[in-house]
This record gives structure tokens, C-alpha cells and sequence, in this order.
């Protein structure tokens, strides 16, 4: 005698309680991507080096790579450092950067700064890892530029798409 | 009952995969830059031999930094002799490099003589305490045998940099 199939259906009360009785701190996908913003930290800050300006108008700009190049107005004597910037977040996601201008300033004189990230785009890596991307510019010096050290900051911002 | 558990798990597990954050965070990055001001080299004295009176045998007129005088054996030397002097000024606190150009040159007459004159300075950097500093040029005149009289006249450049 062949016994009788029996099928039991997955009671709806224990899945939810299978649900309720994760640890502490976890949250479905959903919830935990559409709360967690990426970490946006800096890990190098962009040098401009030093400058010597004449009574003509020029610029300095920061390539790729570090390099610094220079207009034939100006005498640029190195010092300078692309800036870097780490991005943490929900893994295989993607993120635009956007870099604002900024004014460095001497505490008198002002300079107009212009930055770009190296890659306006970013897929985050898994495994919360620091992903960097590099921060290069192109500063405006005037004319008789006073002497000085200026400094400023920049906006970053990061959002995912 | 079973089927309609797995199509609903289905469903919030396509929904969970599809979910897009839609978060962005500002931060900001610093930068920097140093202006310097721009470097003058200004001649504050000539390098001066003085007058010599030549003799019969080759000789040297050497002229120290500090505007002190040798002459060399066999030959008479007069009038105040001076070191080259330059003022540098730039930007409060930094180094500059300070190089002769052209370290060997000739004296002339404009009537087909010269003389020699090695050039040297001990002043290899300089830092400029307040934003300004000076350095002196010595020199080494090499005086002919029997040099013909006149005026002897030559340039010399220096160049100074930040280092």
C-alpha cells in the first residue's frame, strides 16, 4: 500500500518570524541601499605647488598624473600634487562626481580655482572598499598676483544613479 | 498555497534587485598654492681691480669678496678696489640659488687688448631673511707681461633663482 502524499503548506507566520528573528542591524537590500549614502573622504588635497607671477595674466593647471603645467607668463617651481579622493558605498553601484570652483585665498587676495575628478563616472567596488578617484584643476593668476599661501576647499559631490 | 508563497517572494526579490539609492553626499577637498613674489638682482657695486701698473712679468690681481686686494708679484696696484656686490630681493623666507654665468671673462680696451678674469663666489644659496639678501662676486685678473696701458672693461651676468 502506497502511503498518501501529505503536503503541508509553508505557514506565512513562520517565514515571518524567520524574517524577525535576524540579527540586530541587518536590513533587506532595499532598505539598506535607498538609506545608506556613499562616504565621501579626502585622501590628498590638490597643490598647486609654487608660483611666481609676473605683470602678465596666467594659469596653472594640475594634469592627470600630477604634472603641472604652466603658462609662459608664469614661473611655476613644482611642489605640486593632484588631489585624491576615496568613495565608499553599495557595491557595483554607479556614481557621478560633481567638483565645484572654489576661491583660495591669502587671507586678502583671492584666486579662482577650477577642478575636474578624473572620471566624471565611478562603479563602486564590492567588499566596502575605498574606490579613488584623482582631483587635477586649473588656477587663474592675475596680474601681480600678491605674494602668499592660499588655501580653500572645494565641493564634492556624489550621488548614485 | 504553495505557488502563490513563491510567486510572491519572486516579486519583492525583483523589486529588492531593482531598488536604486537615491542618496548623494557633498563633501569638500582642500587645495593650495604659493605665490611668490617675483625675484630682483639689483647691482649694488662693480667688481673693481683698481689701477695696476705692469711690469715685465706675468701676474694676478685677485680681488676677495670682501673687496680685499692681492697683487701679484712684480706688479703695483692703486685706488680702492671693490667686489661685485648684488641686492636680491623676493619673497620673506626663501632660498634662492645664486650662479655666475659666465664665470671666465675677458677685459678689453676696445683697442685689440684684453685680460682675463676668472669670477667666484662663495654664495651658492641664499635666503632671503625679511625678503631681501646680497651676495658678492670675487675676481682673479690676469695681468700680461707688459700689458699694454688703457681701460679694461668687460660684463659678467649672474643669475639667481628660488630653488
Amino acid at each position: 500500500m502506497i502511503p498518501p502524499v501529505i503536503r503541508r503548506p509553508i505557514p506565512i507566520a513562520v517565514l515571518g518570524l524567520a524574517i524577525a528573528a535576524l540579527p540586530t542591524g541587518w536590513a533587506p537590500l532595499a532598505a539598506q541601499q535607498s538609506t545608506t549614502a556613499p562616504i565621501v573622504e579626502e585622501g590628498a588635497q590638490v597643490d598647486f605647488g609654487i608660483v611666481v607671477p609676473s605683470g602678465e595674466a596666467g594659469a596653472i593647471s594640475i594634469t592627470p598624473g600630477g604634472a603641472q603645467l604652466c603658462s609662459p607668463t608664469l614661473t611655476c617651481l613644482g611642489g605640486q600634487r593632484e588631489g585624491l579622493i576615496y568613495v565608499t558605498g553599495v557595491k557595483d553601484e554607479l556614481v557621478t562626481i560633481l567638483i565645484g570652483d572654489a576661491l583660495l585665498s591669502n587671507g586678502s587676495a583671492t584666486l579662482h580655482a577650477r577642478f575636474r575628478p578624473s572620471d566624471p563616472y565611478l562603479i563602486l567596488r564590492p567588499g566596502r572598499r575605498k574606490n579613488a578617484f584623482g582631483v587635477t584643476g586649473t588656477l587663474a593668476i592675475e596680474p601681480h598676483q600678491p605674494a602668499g599661501s592660499y588655501s580653500g576647499t572645494y565641493d564634492i559631490i556624489v550621488e548614485y544613479q | 498555497m504553495n505557488m502563490t508563497v513563491l510567486k510572491a517572494l519572486g516579486i519583492a526579490g525583483v523589486a529588492f534587485a531593482s531598488a536604486s539609492p537615491a542618496f548623494a553626499q557633498s563633501a569638500t577637498g582642500d587645495a593650495s598654492v604659493k605665490i611668490l613674489t617675483a625675484i630682483t638682482v639689483t647691482k649694488s657695486s662693480d667688481l673693481y681691480f683698481g689701477k695696476v701698473l705692469a711690469s715685465a712679468s706675468a701676474a694676478t690681481v685677485d680681488i676677495a669678496e670682501n673687496g680685499s686686494r692681492t697683487c701679484g708679484t712684480g706688479l703695483s696696484c692703486y685706488d680702492t678696489a671693490t667686489a661685485g656686490g648684488f641686492s636680491v630681493t623676493g619673497t620673506d623666507g626663501e632660498t634662492v640659488t645664486v650662479a655666475i654665468d659666465n664665470p671666465n671673462i675677458s677685459l678689453s680696451d676696445g683697442k685689440g687688448n684684453s685680460m682675463d678674469v676668472a669670477l667666484s663666489t662663495s654664495t651658492s644659496t641664499l635666503t632671503l631673511a625679511g625678503g631681501s639678501g646680497s651676495f658678492n662676486i670675487a675676481g682673479s685678473l690676469s695681468v700680461g707681461a707688459n700689458q699694454a696701458a688703457g681701460d679694461y672693461t668687460g660684463q659678467y651676468s649672474v643669475s639667481v633663482d628660488y630653488q
